[in-house]
């Protein structure tokens, strides 16, 4: 499965795309405007890494791997719309807590992309006797 | 090449924790119930709700204590309990966090308040989804001693 390395990729570097934000967040926070034209741009990008993920875990699914890939990215796009409507509209109570989810979400499908279950085909041939 | 002639057999055991893996649980849910609390009160307090406050500090300042109690759990867990020993690893890990996450909290320094903070959150939850999944149950490997 090539698609599984391009996956791990895409999920690395989604994670640590996902990672920065908080510190980004925590940043402007502190009074630094500077983060906050790094954290709005950077949010948008995670959507758009998010949609380049769904297509490479929809064929590493129909490749032999696991579909769970592809639903757990489905999910993280759904999370980070909504996490960008609630940013923009400045609904905190909700952009915390969906941000944490989305980092909690997002690094432990890229860990998982490492692991040897992901390498594992859902199907293995089967040898029919003659 | 000689072969080395069969040493007398090593017998291991592997221990379930049953018990101190139920008391390590309580702990645990309880650490990750009031850690994931803090976020959903520190974005109240932003949107304005003032008195999100008066709950976020108060907790922050506490959840120590209960990681406390959970690395004694963690200890239990690993002896006499038999399972592994990084839970307990993690929870120190937990503790030195949380204590320094209320140091830059009272500080207002969110730079590393919010990163700290959402590093805290994935943690204990992990660790609570983990002490319930089969992994957990299973016990390390352990020399029998004649």
């Amino acid at each position: 499965m090539k698609s599984l390395v391009v996956l791990r990729v895409v999920a690395a570097v989604h994670a640590v795309t996902v990672c920065l934000q908080p510190v980004l967040a925590g940043a402007y926070l502190n009074g630094s405007s500077a983060a906050m034209r790094m954290h709005e741009p950077l949010g948008l990008g995670t959507a758009f890494v998010s949609l380049g993920q769904m297509l490479v875990a929809t064929i590493y699914w129909r490749s032999g791997g696991r579909g769970s890939a592809a639903l757990v990215t489905l999910l993280l796009l759904a999370a980070e719309s909504f996490q960008i409507g609630m940013g923009y509209s400045r609904q905190l109570a909700l952009h915390i807590p969906v941000g944490i989810a989305i980092v909690a979400i997002a690094c432990a499908l890229a860990v998982w992309t490492f692991r040897p279950a992901a390498a594992v085909r859902r199907t293995t041939p089967i040898e029919v006797p003659a | 090449m000689t072969v080395a002639p069969p040493a007398a057999a090593k017998q291991f055991t592997y221990r379930r924790p049953r018990v101190t893996l139920a008391l390590l649980r309580i702990p645990l849910i309880i650490h990750a119930g009031l850690v994931v609390a803090q976020p959903i009160l520190a974005g109240y307090f932003l949107s304005g709700e003032a008195d999100a406050m008066a709950a976020h500090g108060p907790i922050g300042s506490s959840l120590f204590l209960i990681a406390m109690i959970q690395l004694f759990a963690a200890i239990l867990y690993f002896w006499p309990g038999g399972g592994r020993a990084w839970p307990a690893l993690i929870t120190v890990g937990l503790i030195v966090a949380e204590l320094t996450q209320v140091v830059f909290g009272y500080q207002q320094n969110f730079a590393v308040h919010v990163p700290l903070g959402t590093a805290i959150v994935i943690t204990a939850v992990w660790l609570t989804v983990w002490s319930f999944r089969p992994g957990a149950r299973r016990g390390r490997r352990q020399e029998v001693k004649k």
